[in-house]
């Protein structure tokens, strides 16, 4: 798999926990993976105010983010020994207690897949231009900010 | 001769998604000549990028560049 292609990592709507499993699935045939590392975001029920968090929607700058996510691709590929890496982000609308973020990275040995997937994480957290709105159950709502 | 400029997140809910402002000379001039049309944007915390790179401090700017706003990031 090509590490220097733009992927699209957007994906309209909640990652389906089946989406999750076919991509393990998926890498059986590539057996010089000793490895997996998964992260997988959820959307957390925030009590705020009294008021709880039913969903947050996300947006984001979607031409910028995939550029950034590509660079942080290949920086990720030259610091580490990986075979693979997959992101997915959702857009949209995402309640309480679905999937928003899936990052998986797998090779040969443990500490490379591990120290890869945090690192891709905490950078798509810090440097993507993607915004989330929590979405009260009253309907009203108030911008996220990620510490 | 415009300048595309693109709001997100809050932002977006002050100004909308994107306008078109008549070319100046720099982002320093179109934040300003914001800042009279959406005062709200003033007190804002924002980074700019121009044709999709973050910058820092002031950039020249022609026609047909691309501005956006770009409120703290909160994906994940």
């Amino acid at each position: 798999m090509s590490e220097n292609k733009i992927k699209n990592i957007f994906r309209s709507g909640a990652i389906a926990a089946e989406f999750i499993a076919d991509s393990i699935a998926k890498h059986s045939a590539k057996k010089d993976i000793g490895a997996h590392s998964i992260f997988l975001g959820q959307v957390r029920a925030d009590i705020i105010n009294d008021k709880t968090v039913a969903a947050i929607e996300y947006t984001a700058y979607e031409e910028m983010a995939l550029k950034k996510m590509q660079e942080i691709r290949e920086a990720i590929f030259s610091k580490y020994k990986l075979t693979c890496m997959h992101v997915y982000h959702s857009l949209g609308v995402i309640k309480a207690g679905e999937l928003c973020l899936f990052v998986f990275t797998s090779s040969p040995h443990r500490r490379a897949a591990i120290d890869a997937c945090n690192e891709v994480v905490e950078r798509i957290k810090k440097e993507l231009p993607v915004w989330g709105k929590e979405v009260f159950e009253d309907e009203t709502h108030q911008w996220k900010e990620n510490k | 001769m415009t300048i595309n400029v693109l709001f997100f997140g809050p932002l977006a809910e002050i100004v909308g998604n994107a306008i078109e402002m008549p070319v100046v000379s720099t982002l320093h001039e179109l934040e300003q000549k914001l800042f009279e049309q959406f005062p709200l944007l003033k007190d804002k915390k924002y980074a700019l990028s121009v044709n999709e790179k973050i910058v820092s401090g002031n950039v020249d700017l022609e026609e047909g560049f691309t501005i956006a706003f770009l409120p703290p990031f909160s994906g994940g």
